[in-house]
């Protein structure tokens, strides 16, 4: 696949299952080109493409785009982290965990499951009560809840 | 009638009083004068009085606006400030190429606010042309700004230059008339400031009364007149073009007739109700002239107002230019699609959320995969439909459009919306048409093919050589723009049980 094909591909005003169809580790070179992509959105659109890839080099670049200046990136990451398996998500939660936007959050709590770290969990507690965001911390609360990490 | 007088005052040329003891040929050769002195250009004096008053028009315009100074004006003629002003009112409103058929006045009424009714639903406030002209912002300053900032802008200045403070309690339109009044006795000179600043508004409305009828000796026809009228007519437009009642909206005739007509049959058939004989009779017969009176008007209805209303509510701060005129580029790229088809979509309001605290987590709207159920966010979105009416159209601009459960991705549009709710959530992005691809989701239409996809069992339509062409391809990659729309869709749109105003 060249870059402009699987930039068509990806290029769906409404994606779905389709639109990552047949995208796999050979394509990873690709979809790290297209994190550096001018649009946004299109960066967005690669790191969701990475993220149901099942290779480590996959979860390498994601690691690196939990620091990318752009939120809609790192919201994205937030969105696609539970594609990865645990093991490879909970550095990346963590991160996220205390990311400065309120969008990466809320992903990132969502995302959060009983199979995660306790060092996760112990974060996902540390939101609930300290984040200044009062929706987030609602959010946390609600996750806490459903994972019956505290009392409901 | 030019508008001489207008540019006069409005540029602080000449006051009112000296405007009122001058001829009309001075009045044309005064402003000969200052436009030779002000721009690089000399020969005014073959311009006839409405060509005058155009360039006139252009100059002040860019001065008043603060979009150049007299020093950049004095190098540059007529027709290159008429370009820049193109360029601004094209930056401002998303209109492009018509602009070019525009003459100045008109480019000019536009910068101050004038809205166009084939685009907007509501009526001009010329609350823009206010702050402009008093001064109180920049025609930049203003491209940032929501109507609701606008309106407090004015408010704050009111309250500071009269010695009224009950603004807060006029609609928009009022207080644009009220902004319009203080700014023309300020600027014609006929009261300053400390003036202004002892009096109320009425008082200013009956200065401006008594100096308008000293101008036209109109008398006591003045005190009908809007605030807004009173300083046309102070600026030079004819009094009977000022008197001349609008025309009634055939649209809302018709509607007003169906709703009648519907009244007309219910108590008609309240009536009949133990009525025996020939009054029965009688009563029959006007029940089934009022009943095929009612279908001859809703067909007309149907036939003639194919409308949509389209509304706008952003949760991303409408503080810079960039969302004003992604908002306005949008619906302008749609409007002209969809008129082709004979659906006529008309704007709404606009209002910025990005103030409401309970709905700042929706800024990065979950929308599940977007597949016809709303989820929870987008219900509680999709709620939010101030100054909406039934029917009517709102579509919600958001940061991000996100599958939480990561399966679909990131989203630029999304058509779903609760029952009763009609909208759509879309995100900032270049791709020109995404609000009208999103609207037609809404009016039923579906993608005119799905593209193939390696590893996935071939869509009942696979996207081939001229799918893109279409406004329902399923990508942002159109081709040969505008994209087009087939003779049934835009037949599916009209048929939508939205698009009866």
């Amino acid at each position: 696949m060249t870059l402009e094909q699987i930039k068509n591909q990806l290029s769906a005003i409404e994606p779905d299952d389709s639109t990552y169809s047949g995208i796999g580790p050979s394509e990873i070179p690709l979809l790290e080109q297209l994190l550096q992509d001018t649009e946004g959105w299109m960066a967005s659109r690669a790191v969701f493409a990475l993220s149901r890839v099942p290779d480590t080099k996959a979860v390498t670049i994601l690691s690196r785009a939990v620091a990318d200046p752009r939120q809609e990136v790192r919201v994205a990451v937030a969105a696609s982290v539970s594609n990865l398996k645990p093991n490879d998500a909970n550095n990346i939660l963590l991160k996220l965990l205390t990311d400065t936007e309120l969008g990466v959050r809320k992903f990132a709590v969502q995302a959060v499951s009983g199979v995660h770290d306790p060092a996760v969990h112990a974060m996902l507690r540390d939101i609930e009560t300290r984040d200044p965001a009062p929706p987030i911390r609602d959010i946390a609360k609600d996750r806490l809840r459903e994972l019956k990490l505290i009392e409901p | 009638m030019s508008l001489i007088r207008g540019v006069l005052l409005a540029g602080k040329f000449r006051t009112h009083h000296e405007l009122n003891g001058m001829s009309h040929e001075d009045q044309r050769n005064t402003l000969i004068v200052e436009l030779s002195n002000r721009s690089n250009q000399k020969n005014f004096q073959a311009f006839n009085d409405a060509a005058l008053a155009d360039a006139g028009a252009a100059l002040v315009f860019l001065r008043t606006a603060r979009i150049r100074d007299d020093t950049q004006l004095k190098t540059i003629s007529i027709d290159d400030m008429r370009n820049i002003l193109i360029v601004e009112i094209g930056a401002m409103t998303g209109m492009g190429q018509e602009l070019q058929g525009l003459s100045n006045i008109d480019l000019v009424a536009l910068g101050l606010g004038k809205l166009d009714p084939s685009i907007w639903l509501h009526k001009n406030t010329f609350l823009r042309g206010v702050l402009l002209a008093g001064k109180f912002r920049t025609q930049h300053e203003l491209n940032s700004m929501s109507e609701e900032d606008q309106r407090n802008t004015l408010i704050v200045e009111l309250s500071g230059r009269s010695n009224q403070h009950n603004f807060q309690s006029f609609n928009t339109f009022e207080l644009a008339g009220m902004g319009a009044v203080l700014v023309f006795l300020r600027e014609a000179r006929i009261r300053d400031d400390a003036q202004l600043k002892t009096i109320s508004i009425d008082d200013m409305r009956n200065i401006l009364i008594v100096e308008i009828d000293g101008q036209t000796h109109l008398g006591s026809r003045l005190q009908s007149l809007s605030n807004i009228d009173l300083v046309r007519l102070g600026l030079g437009v004819d009094p009977v073009v000022v008197f001349k009642p609008p025309p009634p909206d055939k649209c809302v005739v018709l509607k007003n007739r169906v709703v009648t007509l519907e009244e007309r049959i219910a108590e008609l058939k309240a009536d009949m109700e133990g009525a025996t004989g020939s009054v029965l009779h009688g009563l029959a017969g006007k029940l089934t002239l009022a009943r095929n009176q009612l279908t001859q008007a809703r067909a007309r209805r149907a036939a003639e107002c194919k409308r949509v209303i389209v509304h706008f509510k952003s949760l991303l701060p409408i503080n810079n230019d960039a969302i004003n005129l992604f908002i306005n580029t949008q619906f302008i790229a749609m409007q002209r699609l969809f008129a082709k088809g004979g659906l006529a979509i008309l704007r709404g309001t606009t209002e910025d959320l990005s103030g409401n605290p309970a709905l700042q987590l929706l800024q990065n709207l979950d929308v599940g995969q977007c597949r016809g159920t709303p989820t929870a966010e987008q219900t509680t979105l999709f709620a939010n439909r101030n100054n909406v009416g039934n029917n009517e159209l709102v579509v919600y601009i958001v940061a991000n459009l996100i599958d939480a459960s990561g399966t679909a991705g990131n989203f630029l549009g999304c058509a779903t919306h609760p029952t009763g709710q009609p909208g759509a959530a879309v995100v900032q992005n270049p791709a020109g048409w995404l609000v009208a691809h999103e609207v037609g989701h809404v009016l039923r239409l579906r993608h005119v093919c799905e593209v193939v996809s390696p590893g996935t069992p071939p869509p009942p339509v696979p996207c081939a050589a001229g799918h893109s062409d279409s406004l329902m391809f399923p990508n942002v990659g159109w081709t040969n723009v505008p994209p087009d729309l087939a003779a049934s869709e835009y037949t599916t749109m009209i048929n939508s049980s939205l698009n009866i105003f």
